[in-house]
């Protein structure tokens, strides 16, 4: 009886202390690649005086700092061909919730509950920002119905965004 | 007999004590771990934040200070924490400021050619007390965080006629 608590109780703790360092790695490879991200997308596209972001060269920057410390989980990118029915949903000048980034790949019966996707997504918000957003559910140790919020089973939610304003560089 | 009930309830008192020394003991460790885990994390956003506000006081053009100031504001309010997820224990004191050479419409150019950096610093103040980590971590951690950035090779011009500088549209 005192085993079993005592080994409850420290399984549980195992498992707090397990998926806060993986969160914490996630997370921080997350910043990286938000910061990162911006820096390619502000570097403007086709030519040194453009005007326009670099928005889609933002995931083939970013994919390689975020595969390896998601531990499992897929790196998405937000204007790949699998991901149209989702853009077309959020619209042109927004990123996806973690949620919304879930909901869609369990509609899609990818991964428990659409957990296991991060969508690294750059667009231009239409007020002159460039936002980049790493977002959705990474994998995670938490059996579903225990997680903290509504977390979802087997994820840890994944939200890092930046946003700056369009960098026009010229006089 | 009597010393049978006796054995037993002296093994659950022993039981009792022995968990009342465990369970504190194993609540302090998991708190101060995941605190810790939170304040790397805190430190993490919060400088990421600091670095892309010193990258946007360059996007204006030399010397519009006003737009630099605007520019990293936004980006700073932008990348940490835009949508609440760490609210509770992360509070900004002291809001993004940047200064240098740039900001002022100048490019200083160091011995080999490099301008001189735009330096933005901001404060904050890391706070578990609404949380259960505060059972372990009941003191405040003040963060303060520097970046530079550096102006580009091209792209910005002068807008001030007979500037020496090297960067003269």
């Amino acid at each position: 009886m005192e085993f079993a608590l005592v080994f409850g109780l420290f399984l549980v703790a195992l498992m707090a202390i397990l998926d806060t360092w993986i969160w914490t790695i996630e997370t921080d490879a997350a910043d990286a690649s938000v910061e990162q991200g911006i820096g390619v997308a502000m570097s403007a596209a086709g030519s040194a005086t453009s005007t326009t972001p670099a928005l889609t060269d933002v995931f083939a920057s970013v994919a390689p700092l975020l595969q390896q410390p998601m531990l499992g989980t897929t790196v998405e990118d937000w204007y790949a061909a699998n991901l149209a029915a989702l853009r077309a949903e959020i619209g042109p000048n927004a990123c996806p919730t973690s949620d919304q980034v879930a909901d869609y790949f369990d509609g899609l019966h990818s991964g428990y509950d659409g957990v296991g996707h991060v969508v690294v997504c750059a667009v231009n918000d239409g007020a002159d920002h460039v936002t980049v957003a790493i977002t959705g559910y990474a994998l995670s140790v938490v059996p579903p119905g225990i997680g903290p919020f509504n977390w979802r089973g087997w994820g840890l939610p994944i939200s890092e965004t930046a946003s700056v304003n369009v960098g026009t560089y010229s006089p | 007999m009597r010393a049978g009930r006796g054995g037993r309830r002296g093994q659950r008192a022993q039981a009792a004590i022995e968990m009342a020394l465990v369970l504190p003991i194993m609540i302090v460790i998991v708190c101060g771990f995941v605190g810790m885990m939170l304040e790397l994390r805190a430190e993490n956003e919060f400088q990421t934040a600091v670095d892309l506000a010193a990258q946007a006081a360059l996007v204006p053009p030399l010397g519009d200070q006003a737009a630099s100031q605007a520019d990293s504001t936004y980006a700073f309010s932008h990348t940490l924490n835009p949508y609440g997820s760490e609210s509770g224990y992360l509070s900004v004191t002291t809001p993004v400021s940047c200064e240098g050479p740039y900001l002022e419409g100048e490019i200083d150019l160091n011995a080999q050619g490099i301008p001189a950096p735009v330096t933005c610093m901001a404060q904050a103040n890391l706070d578990f007390s609404k949380t259960p980590i505060s059972i372990f971590w009941f003191w405040s951690i003040k963060l303060s965080t520097t970046a530079e950035a550096y102006p580009s090779h091209y792209r910005q011009c002068q807008n001030t006629s007979g500037s020496a500088s090297a960067y003269q549209c």
